[in-house]
């Protein structure tokens, strides 16, 4: 049995670009997602999911409050991402991916673990987007992963 | 907007006409808020930083642990990264 998540476009368009002439939308694909923790569940948050990203980035009080196994106990750094380099670890965690009554149920996730809050969630290809079928149809605003 | 079914029974329907609202809104957000982590409960951003931690701190003192948390982007982002071990 399949389930199927749908995500959301979100579109904004650049202040700057505008200044000059130009309106340049600025879509991203949006997924609400919550977290397995020693009491039940996290809050939720809105996720960017990036499929340029290989990997899943996840801001430090997110996966401190969640249960989370770390896979690198060596530190790495990641150059590239919010305000210079950051630093964090590669682990794991259990999360949900939802929208209104549709729910992936709990999936395990690899993911790099920062020791930043001061960065986005990033949801990318590894153990995420690689487990179903991607689809984004922006003029009739459909998305959806299928797992 | 797309059109939503019902909830699940754990999440309250407020929490998704949040995030729709959120979605809907971004351009302000992103015009009020750039690049920082917001709350947004009842239709409002009730906290902001550019750390997650105090926000979700924030939002909880004022009892509102199911609001919508959202990293608000301003600009083009484009997040290339690379990883050193």
């Amino acid at each position: 049995m399949s389930t199927v998540i749908p995500f959301r476009f979100e579109t904004r368009y650049d202040r700057g670009l505008l200044s000059a002439g130009v309106r340049f939308n600025l879509i991203r694909l949006i997924c609400d997602v919550d977290f397995e923790s020693s009491d039940g569940w996290s809050s939720k948050y809105q996720a960017i999911v990036d499929t340029g990203s290989p990997a899943n980035l996840i801001p430090l009080s997110i996966w401190a409050e969640a249960k989370n196994r770390i896979i690198l106990t060596k530190e790495f750094s990641l150059t590239g991402i919010g305000s210079g380099r950051v630093s964090g670890y590669l682990g794991e965690v259990t999360a949900r991916f939802s929208y209104g009554s549709k729910s992936s149920g709990p999936l395990k996730i690899r993911t790099f673990l920062l020791n930043s809050d001061a960065v986005p969630l990033i949801l990318g290809f590894d153990e995420f987007l690689d487990r179903g079928l991607l689809k984004s149809d922006y003029p009739k605003n459909l998305a959806s992963l299928k797992f | 907007m797309r059109k939503r079914k019902a909830t699940d029974q754990k999440t309250p329907s407020r929490y998704w006409d949040d995030s729709d609202w959120a979605i809907a809104n971004v351009q302000a957000l992103s015009d009020n808020y750039p690049n920082q982590w917001v709350a947004i409960f009842n239709k409002q951003v009730i906290a902001n930083n550019k750390e997650l931690g105090p926000v979700v701190k924030q939002a909880r003192n004022l009892g509102a642990k199911d609001a919508v948390f959202k990293f608000v982007e301003q600009g083009i982002n484009v997040y290339r990264y690379s990883v050193q071990i």
